[in-house]
């Protein structure tokens, strides 16, 4: 066991999504600082006098970059270490998670978002991410969370009030309160994805969609 | 045989149709279909589902297209004779999908909107819009699948559409030649500028014709994404840009001549567009219970004639006509408020105070509540018009608003 431990630090180390992941952070964290403080007014139904850029726009792009470090799975640990793989599948998700969550709220430093908002909207993009990674495959692991997002973005409004005012209970991340249910909801997905990201990881380059017989190690 | 075959085993572009199935359902059914009888409006609210349909739709062509440059499928589709073929059967196949299925629901629009032969040559023109603005996605998928490295071409192609689509298809005073539509009022008034859709389907006709050109090229050269392929395509993002700046060309432009009301009934007459039927008979009846419950000497002030009126549409010059709005939330919920009617039936619309730059003074709005709730009250039964005083400070304040003295210092 310590053996397979020391293998799997020093494979952790050498991995070399490092890169990825910190030059996706720092996307992350600019845009963050940029459309705090953008004077945008507003993009289609989306009104960006409200807090919502950081809360939308910044949780989307983070998912977007997670979903691209998850395609890397760990050659290194495979190899290394293969009874860990899952364990590192999902520590790695989840470090993805707080470390764009982290950036996304630097945000929240200089613009009035809070920052729950914030990561409940990231965690439950990037389940969707994980999720379509794991079930589309690398092409199409963008599908869900395109879809979701345009979805929500156009008929999370009951009326044609303000953004925020009636909101339909599906529409979480327009949702501009802690809503129990919904941080719930959100937890929920994003465990399921964990679960089954570290089972399977992502689906091979090139599978059909929806295959799941055929995976990366 | 072998590309029937490619089609139906290897590709998925074909997931655009489904995908779009669902996204016009859903754009059918929002805010419960407020465009109801209203075919133009109709047709401009379908290109929401375009809108729609364009990230996934470009997402799914890059995609398919980048796998197709992969080695397993090169054997199996690029064959030399039909490279280019192969390379764009992805963009045929998602646009031929999601075109279908955009053209087949325009029939339960059309069901629902009553079309009228007036009309129907701009529905036509923006249809085909819709199309053009589809097919013009679907080569851009397939250009940065082939130009840009997978997995990373869907996702730069579906999150690129929906930004230019803001950028350049949005009437914001700006020639936006992926203008689809999606207009969430009604477009009474407002007629298609057929300038506008010509210009915009020339200018789309040349980007796919561009793209398509730097597609089929030999499949190396997109890949590589090299000059030869990139400065016409840069070049014609210039071009895009300047024409953007083209003044006085916009997608929508009001009409010359208003178009024509239906009246019904009399004491008050109810004069709508035929396009807002239905909230004919619900006006009507609240006209009714507050004409019923106001004395003789009240309901002698109140107008004759209730004349709907679009945003931006004439006023009637007579005292004795009023205009009528209908609110937007009515178009969702069917419902007029008993309360909108009455509001109506006091507003000065002879006025120009109030369509003035500046808001009307406080006192107005305080007067013309009174006078609202007043004529509530009296259709609730509930009123004050008993007493004489009453009914006399009523018709000094109607009188003061209607003659826009309530206006003066």
């Amino acid at each position: 066991m310590v053996a397979h431990g020391a293998r799997f630090a020093r494979s952790w180390a050498a991995v070399h999504e490092g890169l990825n992941l910190a030059s996706g952070v720092g996307i992350v964290a600019v845009m963050s600082l940029v459309l705090a403080q953008s004077s945008l007014s507003s993009f289609l139904i989306v009104d960006f006098a409200q807090a919502l850029p950081v809360r939308l726009l910044i949780p989307v792009l983070a998912a977007f970059l997670i979903g691209f470090n998850l395609l890397y799975t760990a050659g290194n640990v495979a190899s290394a270490a293969p009874r860990l793989l899952r364990w590192w599948r999902v520590v790695w998700l989840l470090m993805l998670v707080a470390t764009y969550a982290a950036a996304a709220n630097a945000g929240c430093l200089v613009a009035a978002c809070q920052p729950s908002l914030v990561t409940r909207n990231l965690v439950l993009f990037a389940a969707l991410t994980a999720l379509g990674s794991t079930l589309l495959g690398p092409s199409l692991g963008w599908l869900p969370l395109m879809l979701y997002g345009m979805t929500f973005l156009f008929f999370g409004q009951r009326s044609f009030g303000a953004p925020g005012d009636v909101v339909r209970g599906w529409a979480i991340p327009m949702q501009s309160d802690l809503n129990p249910v919904a941080v719930t909801t959100c937890v929920g997905i994003f465990l399921a994805a964990t679960v089954t990201y570290g089972l399977w990881g992502s689906a091979e380059p090139g599978s059909r969609p929806f295959s799941l017989k055929r995976r990366v190690p | 045989m072998n590309m029937l075959r490619y089609m139906t085993a290897t590709s998925f572009s074909w997931l655009a149709g489904p995908i779009a199935v669902a996204m016009e359902l859903l754009n059918y059914t929002d805010r419960g279909r407020p465009w109801r009888d209203d075919f133009l409006w109709a047709i401009d609210w379908a290109g929401t589902g375009v809108f729609l349909t364009v990230p996934v739709l470009a997402g799914l062509v890059a995609a398919d297209t980048g796998l197709t440059l992969t080695q397993n499928r090169r054997d199996l589709t690029l064959s030399k004779p039909r490279e280019a073929v192969a390379l764009l059967a992805p963009a045929l196949v998602g646009f031929a999908a999601a075109g279908i299925v955009h053209l087949i629901f325009v029939i339960p629009y059309a069901l629902a909107a009553r079309p009228t032969s007036e009309n129907l040559s701009e529905a036509t023109l923006m249809l085909v819009a819709h199309l053009a603005v589809l097919g013009s996605f679907a080569v851009l998928g397939s250009f940065l699948g082939a130009a840009v490295r997978l997995p990373w071409a869907p996702v730069v192609a579906a999150v690129a559409s929906p930004v230019v689509m803001w950028w350049m298809g949005r009437s914001s005073g700006l020639f936006s030649p992926f203008d689809v539509g999606g207009s969430t009022s009604s477009l009474l008034g407002l007629t298609l500028n057929q300038d506008f859709v010509l210009i915009q389907l020339v200018t789309l006709a040349v980007v796919i014709a561009c793209v398509l050109l730097a597609v089929s090229r030999r499949w190396p050269w997109a890949r590589g994404a090299s000059l030869k392929v990139l400065t016409p395509l840069v070049a014609l993002a210039v071009v895009l840009l300047l024409l953007q700046r083209t003044p006085d060309l916009e997608r929508l432009e009001v009409v010359s001549s208003a178009p024509a009301r239906q009246c019904a009934g009399s004491e008050p007459s109810i004069c709508f567009y035929p396009e807002h039927r239905r909230f004919v008979a619900e006006v009507r009846q609240n006209a009714q219970r507050i004409y019923e419950g106001v004395p003789r000497e009240v309901a002698q002030l109140l107008p004759t004639s209730l004349e709907e009126r679009y945003p931006g549409g004439g006023v009637p010059d007579a005292p004795e006509v009023s205009a009528y709005e209908v609110l937007p939330d009515s178009f969702s919920s069917d419902s007029i408020p008993i309360s909108d009617t009455a509001g109506a039936l006091v507003t000065p619309w002879t006025c120009p105070q109030i369509f003035g730059q500046a808001p009307p003074p406080e006192k107005y709005f305080q007067a013309a509540q009174l006078l609202t709730q007043e004529l509530l009250a009296a259709a609730e039964g509930g009123s004050n018009f008993e007493d004489p005083v009453r009914v006399q400070e009523f018709t000094d304040l109607f009188n003061d608003v209607k003659s826009c003295r309530i206006f003066d210092e």
